[in-house]
């Protein structure tokens, strides 16, 4: 059987994630980041090196997307993004489509900000788990104090303001007996757009919530719940989780999908200091007994392709690839998932040679499970057409 | 008479609160007898540590069938009732198909919490406006009292005793549960309750009440009295409003 990432296959380019700074103003109890106390930021020149390597390397061949990651953005005032949008055009000779993207608390969004995600048409992320009683058991201020008041005030500023954003719920074992409560909350707050992610067991976080026993199943109830609530509701609502519904009404498409973590430089991570890695962008400032760390250089020092040659690149390269031909041979699931992220299987199994983790159990198996079971409760109640 | 260890209060598995029971409850100095009614004193204050102590389940965590648990219907349905239900209820509408739509979506939610809604009971629903006394009787009901949900827009409540109470015990305090819109109280087998007073209520309060019912087998098997049954199985099977 064919690798279904050949050692050929590296880039495009979709996603550069550049870490600005590794500080967090949070201390979330399931935040896997290292270094959330540094205060260390990316210098000015060097921002302007990993454009200028960025856009000279051969990896943009159309558009991509600049998110902005690994500690808090909005910890850097928005003058280091005006800048950062300046060089990004300096060196996009090709005027290629680049969108930027924040990820953030949005504890510390204000006017300027409102100002600045406008102008720029920012693709905005806030991360906010539910309802204050669910929000506050893990999204916390390093004394320990809730912060989903000052959530939802920055909230309600980006919507006072007309600043689009989606929300990012992170889904631990409390969280599944509450779909309703969920669901309630995102209405009253008008929020439109959700995405569930899950509490992973990455880097530092040697166990999740989720690990327990019968929980894939409660997963599944509770997605077919928050499914049941959005179809049956009023508010507009896009689940992040439930978009591939209507994909998947005409069937899964032929050949192997295709997943931005397994493929080389399709992701290009920069840390603050200008190291940089491939792959999950979780792997970036993790450290491996296998490989020390998983940087593959500095951005000072070497040009991205510079590397492609490097033992530390072939070697991660070939099981990254290794454990994606194993999913394809074992997994019933594959052709809908491609092969698992990199990083959950290094965090969970220890390798990246490896394949079924809790992430791809709940985030891909299950997902798909109760999708198909909906599709096929709707074809079982649509009424048969007369002949 | 002093309140002596009973059934105990607390939250609902997979239900949450911000609410403090110490807020939420009151007690008073028993019953007066007026025209053979039991009527409860108005006397109603805050519970005391000891007293609070003796109410309240481990650590506010109630169990359904041991406590009398407080639970929440979600504001989504409660919001269901009022766009599609009420006006079919309270005017006393033959199309139900609204309330009907309510009580599947009431069925679902409480199979979702793992409430023990057993496949046959009862939906009743008691509207009352201001200005109404508590009535402690239970004229021509037998079946089981299960469970009263606030379906209002104001606080309402429920009085209980925390234990059985004789006829000659008229002073031993009932227990006054506050419930805001959307919350309800759930009741293990043995526990009576009645809605509170409207005294100072401004708008109409409105209780879903649910009983141990039984089952109807079709739509047709209807007893003088009631409205339409609804589907067999795990669905409600009848329902009725009260005034």
């Amino acid at each position: 059987m064919s690798a279904v990432n050949p050692a050929s296959t590296r880039g495009p380019l979709e996603l550069l994630v550049i870490q600005p700074t590794p500080f967090c103003n949070l201390d979330c109890s399931y935040c896997y980041l290292p270094d959330r106390l540094s205060r260390r930021r990316m210098a000015p020149e060097l921002l302007d090196l990993v454009f200028q390597r960025v856009f000279a390397s051969g990896l943009v061949q159309g558009p991509f997307t600049i998110i902005w990651h690994a500690g808090e953005p909005l910890v850097l005032p928005p003058s280091f993004y005006e800048e950062a949008i300046g060089l990004t055009e300096k060196y996009n000779q090709a005027r290629v489509p680049v969108a930027q993207s924040f990820q953030t608390n949005a504890t510390l969004i204000d006017l300027d900000w409102c100002a600045f995600f406008k102008e720029h048409d920012v693709r905005l992320g806030v991360s906010v788990d539910g309802p204050a009683f669910l929000h506050d058991r893990c999204r916390r201020t390093r004394r320990g104090d809730g912060t989903h008041q000052r959530v939802m005030e920055g909230i309600r500023l980006l919507q006072r303001h007309l600043v689009p954003f989606s929300v990012i719920t992170v889904l631990t074992e409390q969280s599944l007996d509450y779909p309703d409560e969920l669901y309630d909350f995102y209405c009253q707050e008008r929020i439109e757009r959700v995405g569930f992610n899950i509490e992973e067991i990455e880097g530092p976080n040697r166990s999740s919530s989720l690990q327990g026993d019968g929980v894939p199943q409660r997963f599944a109830r509770f997605l077919s719940r928050f499914f049941d609530l959005v179809q049956g509701g009023t508010w507009p609502m896009d689940v992040r989780e439930f978009g591939i519904a209507s994909a998947l009404k005409s069937g899964l498409p032929p050949g192997p999908p295709h997943t931005q973590e397994t493929v080389p430089f399709a992701i290009l991570n920069v840390d603050c200091e200008g190291r940089f890695s491939t792959f999950s962008p979780e792997l970036l400032g993790m450290s491996s007994a296998q490989y020390g760390d998983f940087y593959l250089g500095r951005v000072q020092e070497q040009t991205f392709d510079s590397i492609l040659a490097s033992d530390k690149f072939r070697s991660i390269e070939r099981e990254v690839a290794a454990g994606i031909r194993l999913c394809q041979e074992t997994c019933s699931y594959f052709a809908w998932c491609g092969g698992g992220a990199p990083a959950n299987k290094y965090f969970e199994n220890g390798s990246f040679d490896s394949t079924e983790t809790l992430f791809c159990r709940l985030t891909k198996q299950t997902v798909l499970d109760v999708l198909l079971e909906k599709l096929e409760q709707a074809s079982f109640h649509r009424p048969v057409e007369a002949v | 008479m002093e309140l002596q260890a009973g059934l105990r209060f607390g939250l609902g598995p997979r239900f949450h609160s911000d609410w403090p029971w110490i807020d939420r409850l009151r007690l008073n100095g028993g019953v007066s007898c007026e025209k053979g009614e039991r009527v409860p004193l108005p006397n109603w204050r805050l519970p005391t540590p000891m007293e609070l102590e003796l109410l309240l389940a481990g650590h506010g965590a109630g169990r359904w069938e041991r406590d009398c648990c407080l639970w929440r219907l979600p504001e989504h349905l409660r919001q269901l009732w009022w766009k599609r239900a009420a006006e079919e209820l309270l005017t006393a509408s033959d199309q139900l198909s609204g309330y009907e739509t309510f009580l599947h979506e009431v069925t679902a939610f409480a199979r979702f919490k793992r409430m023990p809604l057993r496949p046959a009971c009862r939906f009743d629903l008691l509207a009352r406006p201001p200005g109404q006394p508590t009535s402690l009787s239970q004229e021509g009901e037998s079946a089981r009292l299960i469970a009263l949900v606030n379906l209002g827009d104001e606080t309402s409540a429920v009085v209980l005793w925390n234990r059985p109470v004789r006829q000659e015990e008229a002073n031993y305090p009932l227990v006054k549960v506050l419930l805001q819109p959307g919350e309800g109280c759930w009741l293990p087998e043995g526990c009576q309750a009645w809605p509170a007073e409207t005294m100072a209520m401004r708008d109409l309060d409105v209780l879903l009440v649910i009983r141990e019912g039984v089952l109807a087998t079709s739509r047709q098997e209807r007893t003088e009295g009631q409205t339409e049954g609804i589907d067999q199985g795990d669905k409600p099977c009848a329902v009725r409003h009260l005034w």
